[in-house]
């Protein structure tokens, strides 16, 4: 069974403060390192469950900017060279995909580092009518090779969302968000735990739970917190601008929600 | 007639560029500041043509910090209004019998409204009163109007007039510029731009007596939707202050001067 993790930073298990996503090179490389054990507790807990490949993406931040550190890298797993591929998610060849690290959406209460995509200039952003946040955005790429979202470690508002949108899902809640920029944290050894527990219970449910998807044709709708965000992405062809900060598109290809 | 003029920069004439509100780009920024006064003199002349005896102005835009009058070339004939952090309606109060909004830039969410936003670019959404979203201007006419003070002339981009005209009536509106997306405008001549200043304060004196105060009903339910959960965490915290959720809180208010929840209260006790 081959499973792709999708990873992000703000749901790391650790980070508990804003403030360590900018204080410089020295604490986020602890954030880095905490990524790595919260993905490897993943990864071992994939292999206990029955995998027999796992292929990792860095997916925070900007292609250029790099979060994993491979020499700390599970050596059973892989990871995909970012600096070369755009993440097009896995492919046919997968059986379930685990996102790792992740977030509330735009406008979560108590979701620590709630935003979709930007917290700068995305407000809302709607498939079909529902506000969706990255969970779902990924899991649609994932849904495109036909491959279902089973596990989702991160704050405890991403993993509430994550029930939310999925069922079943195998959740590993990390921290507690308070306010948006601080969070309780867990006890490492707990938190890695309960990814590891997650994970190995997720691979209990492949081959038993649908990649989700919604009806085709999809709506995508994305709302900007200020008009000049929106006047770059109105100008895209096949879009179209409803008001001063919201735009619209409507696509058959899953992978197109952005 | 006493004429209380309130005044922002984006919408002052020949600002075309979103750079040149940029307070670091010093040159630039005294530039922007030079075209103010003589927007804002305009207007004065404008108001004294109309029949107006007294004439205060107040520096509106930025913080009380920043100074942006270049008070040597202020019109004489006016009284200048220095801000005082406690009293952020400055002098206005019963005595004065209309306002001017001079330099008005639209509400936040305003297609080609030229640096639309209102009160922040960077924390507020939207802003709502009794449920209409609403821009500096309708904040500026609330408060004024607690005092029985209406608003009866508007300068500014077209985004902001066309706001004035859908919030107040009658009003004179003065357009200096046309926005095309937020960031850049076509500005009008300068010498027409500032000539429709003038003339629509001029025109504006003999709306006084037919012009009622901009006045929602109370009590008034203000509204505030942040861009991001951290701006509401730190506003949620304000006594009287509802969570609606993550981004949005809500305060029922008596007195139109406690409109920005930022603020602090006239009633020193706050309000429940």
């Amino acid at each position: 069974m081959k499973v792709f993790i999708l990873t992000d930073v703000e749901g790391v298990t650790g980070l508990v403060d804003a403030a360590q996503l900018s204080s410089g090179e020295d604490a986020y490389r602890l954030v880095c390192e905490n990524l790595m054990l919260d993905l490897n507790a993943a990864i071992e807990g994939a292999f206990e469950g029955g995998a027999t490949e796992v292929l990792a993406w860095d997916g925070h931040g900007g292609r250029n900017k790099l979060n994993f550190i491979p020499e700390m890298l599970d050596g059973r797993a892989a990871a995909v060279d970012r600096t070369h591929v755009e993440c097009i998610g896995p492919d046919e060849s997968f059986q379930a995909a685990f996102a790792v690290g992740y977030h509330g959406m735009a406008g979560t209460l108590n979701g620590f580092l709630d935003h979709t995509q930007s917290g700068l200039t995305i407000f809302n952003w709607y498939i079909n009518g529902r506000r969706v946040g990255e969970l779902v955005q990924d899991a649609l790429t994932c849904s495109a090779a036909g491959v279902p979202l089973l596990m989702v470690s991160g704050d405890e508002a991403a993993c509430a969302e994550a029930r939310a949108f999925f069922g079943p899902i195998q959740t590993a809640a990390v921290k507690q968000g308070v306010g948006r920029s601080k969070a309780i944290g867990y006890p490492p050894e707990e938190a890695r735990a309960r990814i590891r527990r997650a994970a190995r219970q997720a691979m209990a449910l492949v081959g038993k739970v649908q990649p989700i998807r919604p009806i085709l044709p999809m709506e995508v709708k994305i709302e900007y917190t200020r008009s000049d965000y929106c006047d770059g992405a109105a100008a895209r062809p096949g879009v179209e601008r409803l008001d001063a900060r919201t735009i619209r598109w409507v696509t058959s290809d899953l992978r197109k929600w952005h | 007639m006493r004429i209380y003029i309130h005044t922002d920069l984006e919408g002052v004439s020949g600002l075309d560029e979103e750079e040149q509100r940029q307070f670091e780009k010093q040159d630039l920024y005294r530039q922007s500041c030079e075209k103010l006064m003589h927007d804002v003199n305009a207007s004065i002349e404008g108001a004294f043509e109309g029949g107006a005896d007294e004439v205060i102005v107040m520096d509106g835009h930025a913080g009380i910090q920043r100074m942006n009058f270049i008070l040597e070339m202020l019109d004489k004939r006016a009284e200048y209004d220095p801000r005082d952090e406690s009293r952020w309606w400055g002098m206005l109060d019963e005595t004065c019998d209309a306002t001017f909004f001079v330099g008005a830039h639209a509400m936040a969410g305003t297609l080609n409204g030229f640096l639309d936003h209102t009160q922040s670019s960077t924390t507020i959404q939207n802003f709502l009163i009794n449920g209409r979203k609403v821009g500096e201007l309708a904040i500026w006419a609330t408060l004024a109007g607690g005092f029985g003070v209406p608003m009866v002339m508007v300068s500014g981009d077209e985004a902001a007039c066309a706001e004035a005209r859908a919030f107040f009536s009658p009003i004179e509106t003065a357009a200096v510029k046309q926005g095309v997306g937020r960031n850049k405008a076509i500005a009008y001549p300068l010498e027409e731009a500032r000539a429709r200043v003038r003339e629509a304060a001029r025109r504006s004196l003999a709306l006084v007596e037919q012009a009622k105060p901009f006045r929602p009903i109370l009590p008034i339910e203000v509204k505030v939707e942040y861009m991001k959960s951290n701006f509401c965490d730190e506003a949620a915290a304000r006594p009287g202050a509802e969570r609606l959720d993550a981004r949005t809180i809500r305060m029922v208010i008596e007195d139109p001067r406690d409109v920005l929840p930022w603020r602090p209260f006239t009633n020193a006790e706050g309000r429940a």
